[in-house]
């Protein structure tokens, strides 16, 4: 208790350096806090696209679908789907399974073609999945059975193209021929994932599957669960599938969120290099606060202060400084991040050029590493930072202090 | 005699130069007048034909059925009749080819890198459609060797291009002696570098025309894939109405 005192004293004794040391801990957690639940708001925006677009939470197709994805190997499409949707539907632990399948198409615009994504989709099934209509900007979703197509915003806007113009796609079908057909278009759509509003052309699934020699067959489906049931999901559905189908969870699939938790990894390095860059302040502030108490230390060490306490006394100080730094920079970093966690940050300027399975904008997400991990961490860190120089406090004889700088 | 033999051996000296090129002019002359009969031979007026191709790729095997209508050196149509190829066109007037399929509203006019894509995904491309008919037209030619391939004697041509604007910069084409009929081709990039290689594997005779009716086709640049010409009936007899080629024509 008198240490805690003395070293409260101390550190308002020498209050400017205390505030410089202070201040550098709470920079560097304040730049944390927000890189964390930056990195956080990413993963979790990245999840939802992923679901929503790409895998799903479960994903069903070919065995040998993923090692030829880049062919688009159509033949390989999965038959009876429309019965074993109707399976899926009547399960508890779903709550939406949609086919799609994934075609090449080329735009020919005077001497250059424009190479296209199609997606043959069941615009009825998605609007529990990815709900297309949510994101259309303009005009209707395809009807069933007429020659319809939904643009992305971008490409569009790219081919100077507007709702009710036609538009002639060529295409491969599942039996590798092609086919160049004429489609009205209906509607712009605008999805989160930007880069996909470059290339993407949505058709609906009854309309386009006899043209793609698909009928009742689709390269993919993919399930929604209600409360995150995937991986019993999974094991439920490979016990009764056949056995050349290839049945994963999303966090199976290699997408670019595998990458996140690299990215995470990398940020945890970052993190320690800024407190140590922090703790170099306390190291330098303790090192002169010591030089400058020589005398004071040889004083109260021979009024029988013992070794064990001087240097409890340093660590106590710099204990103190960084905790008044985490809180203030944890402040300050919760300053930044609960904003911005609302009105998201802009990174359509990216997201729209390179496709990294992100949207336009993500939003900062608070969680255990940013509020918990960060501040403990910057603590512990500039605490044992200090342990340097506050060793050095121990070897000073008394009876040297004092004769050499009385 | 001493001095006599090395004045021999000089007017000799004097003379080579000559003599090679006359042989060359000879090798250039036969050339060309193999080609000629050749082409006599293989090339008629207009031609009705009936047949398919075999395409083996990674993917596997399918068969496209087509039949086609030919006019001259430079009007062709190309009807494909398999199902999953079914009323798909192909046109060429002179040079230019269109695209003509029964889904769309509009007619894809084959141009600039697009002509350097496969047929319907066969180891041909639309650019092999297309050029002069007569190959002296594109190629200086001359005669390399004589070579038995196939069990046939063979004469083996060396064809140079004349300007850049030809599909394949160097050709060499092995002719039947016998039948002057073309029995393999190789064709090069400007780099030297293999690009197709054709095999006739069988010829029809009908009337004075010999017609290749089955034919192997295989792009070195892609692994694995071959592409089989088969002429299933083929008429040289029954003249072809022009009015056939025309992109009025194409969509009926």
């Amino acid at each position: 208790m008198k240490l805690m005192k003395m070293s409260r004293r101390n550190i308002f004794r020498n209050l400017r350096r205390s505030v410089l040391s202070g201040s550098a801990i709470a920079i560097a957690v304040a730049t944390m806090v927000f890189l964390f639940a930056f990195i956080g708001g990413m993963k979790k925006d990245m999840a939802q696209q992923i679901q929503d677009m790409v895998t799903g939470e479960v994903r069903i197709q070919h065995q040998d679908y993923e090692k030829n994805e880049n062919f688009f190997p159509l033949y390989l499409a999965i038959p009876g789907v429309d019965a074993y949707l109707q399976t899926l539907d009547s399960r508890a632990d779903v709550q939406a399974a949609v086919p799609r399948t994934a075609f090449p198409g080329v735009y020919f615009q005077e001497d250059e073609q424009k190479p296209l994504l199609g997606w043959a989709v069941d615009f009825v099934r998605e609007e529990k999945f990815a709900g297309f209509q949510k994101h259309l900007v303009e005009g209707s979703l395809p009807k069933d059975g007429e020659r319809e197509v939904i643009l992305g915003a971008t490409l569009a806007q790219d081919l100077n193209l507007k709702v009710g113009n036609e538009i002639s796609i060529l295409y491969r079908t599942a039996k590798l021929s092609s086919n160049y057909m004429s489609f009205r278009i209906s509607g712009l759509i605008s999805l989160p994932l930007g880069a996909m509003n470059k290339k993407l052309f949505l058709v609906s699934r009854q309309t386009l599957g006899a043209k793609l020699f698909l009928e009742d067959r689709a390269t993919q489906i993919l399930v929604k669960t209600r409360e995150g049931q995937v991986d019993s999901l999974v094991q439920s559905l490979k016990k009764d599938a056949p056995k050349d189908w290839d049945i994963r969870s999303w966090e199976n699939v290699p997408t670019l969120y595998s990458f996140m938790g690299l990215a995470e990894f990398i940020y945890d390095f970052i993190a320690l290099f800024f407190y140590l860059l922090a703790s170099t302040v306390i190291i330098s502030t303790t090192m002169m606060v010591i030089f400058e108490r020589v005398r004071e230390i040889g004083t109260i060490s021979a009024l029988g202060m013992t070794e064990k306490e001087i240097l409890r006394l340093f660590l106590l100080e710099a204990f103190q400084i960084s905790v008044a730094g985490t809180l203030v920079g944890l402040a300050l970093g919760l300053l930044v991040v609960i904003p911005l966690s609302y009105t998201g940050i802009d990174m359509r300027a990216l997201t729209d050029k390179l496709d990294f399975g992100l949207s336009g904008l993500i939003y900062p997400a608070l969680n255990f590493r940013s509020l918990v991990i960060v501040p403990l961490a910057a603590i512990l860190v500039a605490t044992l930072a200090a342990l340097i120089p506050a060793r050095r406090s121990t070897r000073i004889q008394p009876v040297e202090a004092l004769r050499t700088y009385s | 005699m001493k001095k006599n033999w090395w004045m021999f051996i000089l007017f000799l000296g004097m003379l080579s130069p000559g003599i090679f090129a006359q042989i060359e002019e000879s090798s250039q002359a036969k050339a060309q007048s193999i080609i000629t009969q050749l082409e006599n031979n293989q090339n008629p007026p207009f031609m009705t034909i009936s047949g398919s191709m075999k395409l083996k790729d990674r993917f596997g095997t399918r068969i496209i059925t087509l039949d086609s209508w030919s006019l001259g050196d430079d009007k062709m149509v190309m009807e494909f009749t398999s199902d999953a190829e079914y009323g798909q066109k192909i046109l060429r007037l002179k040079d230019d080819l269109y695209l003509y399929y029964p889904d769309a509203d509009k007619i894809i006019p084959i141009r600039g890198s697009a002509l350097g894509d496969s047929v319907m995904g066969s180891d041909m491309s639309y650019e092999d459609l297309t050029g002069n008919k007569s190959l002296l037209d594109s190629y200086d030619v001359s005669v390399k060797t004589e070579e038995r391939i196939m069990d046939r004697d063979c004469w083996v041509l060396e064809l140079k291009a004349k300007s850049r604007d030809v599909a394949y910069s160097a050709q060499t084409m092995w002719i039947d002696k016998q039948l002057f009929v073309t029995r393999q081709v190789h064709q090069f990039a400007r780099s030297g570098r293999l690009l197709r290689t054709m095999k006739i594997l069988e010829i029809s005779t009908e009337g004075k025309y010999k017609i290749p009716t089955r034919i192997l086709v295989e792009d070195q640049l892609k692994r694995g894939t071959s592409t089989e010409f088969t002429l299933v009936k083929f008429d040289v007899t029954t003249p072809v109405a022009a009015n056939k080629f025309s992109l009025q024509e194409l969509g009926k």
